[in-house]
């Protein structure tokens, strides 16, 4: 028996053996967010913040953009995949099919609920804005990268950690040689 | 009830939720078929004890930046099945003590390793998934179905082909030893067949929810049913309901899918439970 089991070992062994590694394509964004990522662990999110701390916070001004936009309506249409409409589970599986699958959302229009942040690329001297959107059990976090045209930051931005909905279409853009996935906004509001 | 239906619509229109319902039927058929016989064997905690290994060994291939942690994964869950299911009882450390420090000692050092080697920003992220599922069985790609199908035609046709010898062990080892079938090579296949399904289940329920998968259909299906036979095929039916109506729950109200199905299970149970009490009483 000590045999069969020392070459079902051996056998596992060579399979184990065979089998490949591929690291992931060095990614200055995924870097970024995965920045993010930990840095909202250490903060409480923002659709998690106690009601008594909540109603404790002084109402921040709204940018200048921000309200100019709520002032002029925007147009409103039938998106593709309405993340707001889909619970925290279906979000999380979405955004996470949008992030490994991007060329088959490639021009769909969607619109996500979340929360801002924004990262610095020094050497490349580019800022990148993101929606945040955590998982039902807010220990998953996932990115998705937006560009708002005409706006400047940080006067046009609101907040980092302030709850956004963005809407817009997904495109892409080569970096570096590589490509890179981005919500192309037609709408970013305060919720 | 129109909007549920409108809503189970938009959502099947995503492959991934497919992915989901198939692997997760795969899976809870799978592990009905071997829970009774790990729990007539008195090892209804061994996929809690192989999960926890399977966690450090996905450790292990996190640091290895592996494309798929299964080249890791199943290797290592098979072989300390293995050494738990045949080896165990003529070790010197065995039974329920060899599969607590195999249990324990794995998911430690699976969590020091991925403190120490994260392969994500987001450790917490990870170890959340891992241990309770969370949402991976929605996050399953072409590849990981394939997997499992093959992996499930696998663990099927195995049972199918070896049900009478698989039977006989199960009931009375030494009978079978004395009328001169090699007990010890059953007993491979059993556990070789438990660490696919603990691999496989990972993927659903998450590692610490996996034991509830093999044992509930099981012992639900004992409550009402006598014979192997039916027992097994009640146990098979009851897995593959709470699965998918599990699957169905968590889809519809967000609820976390692996946390779902073993609510339903326990539901089930609870149901088959009280049937038993009536069918008692009559009888």
């Amino acid at each position: 028996m000590k045999r069969k089991i020392m070459f079902t070992a051996a056998i596992l062994s060579a399979a184990l053996l065979c089998s490949c590694s591929q690291n992931a394509p060095d990614s200055k964004q995924q870097a970024l967010i995965n920045e993010i990522v930990s840095d909202a662990k250490s903060v409480t999110l923002a659709t998690e913040k106690p009601a008594e701390e909540a109603a404790a916070a002084p109402e921040r001004e709204t940018t200048a953009s921000l309200k100019k936009e709520s002032s002029e309506p925007v147009a409103d249409y039938d998106v593709d995949i309405d993340l707001t409409e889909m619970n925290p589970t279906m979000i999380y599986a979405t955004v996470y099919d949008i992030v490994t699958e991007p060329e088959q959302y490639l021009g769909k229009t969607l619109k996500v609920n979340g929360f801002f942040d924004t990262g610095y690329d020094e050497s490349l001297d580019t800022r990148y804005y993101f929606v945040v959107i955590p998982d039902a059990t807010a220990c998953c976090l996932q990115g998705l990268e937006f560009k708002a045209d005409g706006r400047n930051y940080p006067d046009d931005y609101p907040e980092t950690r302030t709850d956004i909905c963005v809407r817009g279409t997904l495109d892409k853009y080569n970096e570096l040689g590589n490509d890179y996935y981005y919500i192309k906004t037609d709408m970013l509001v305060e919720t | 009830m129109a909007e549920i239906f409108q809503k189970l619509q938009l959502y099947f229109s995503y492959p991934f939720v497919w992915y989901a319902l198939i692997v997760g039927l795969l899976i809870a058929l799978c592990s009905s078929l071997l829970g009774v016989t790990l729990v007539l064997k008195r090892f209804s905690y061994i996929g809690d004890g192989l999960s926890h290994v399977a966690f450090g060994a996905m450790a292990v291939a996190g640091i290895f930046g592996l494309t798929n942690n299964n080249y890791i994964v199943i290797p290592m869950t098979v072989i300390s099945a293995i050494l738990l299911l045949r080896t165990g009882q003529n070790a010197k450390i065995n039974g329920d003590a060899a599969i607590a420090m195999i249990s324990v000692g794995a998911l430690a050092i699976g969590y020091l390793l991925m403190n120490k080697f994260p392969s994500s920003a987001n450790i917490s992220g990870d170890v959340c998934t891992t241990l309770f599922g969370s949402t991976s069985i929605l996050t399953l790609r072409q590849d990981d179905v394939i997997l499992c199908v093959v992996m499930s035609v696998i663990v099927i046709a195995a049972f199918l082909l070896f049900y009478h010898k698989i039977f006989a062990v199960t009931f009375d080892e030494n009978f079978v030893r004395a009328s001169g079938v090699r007990a010890n090579v059953y007993n491979l296949v059993i556990a070789i067949i438990t660490a696919l399904i603990i691999v496989l289940a990972m993927n659903l329920v998450g590692s610490l929810l996996i034991s509830a998968l093999i044992i509930f259909p099981a012992l639900s299906a004992m409550r009402v049913f006598r014979s192997f036979k039916s027992v097994i095929i009640c146990s098979a039916i009851v897995s593959v309901v709470c699965a998918g109506s599990g699957i169905f729950i968590s889809i519809l109200s967000g609820t976390p899918v692996g946390s779902t199905i073993v609510a339903a299970d326990i539901a089930v149970f609870l149901i088959f439970c009280i049937i038993s009490l009536f069918i008692r009483r009559k009888a």
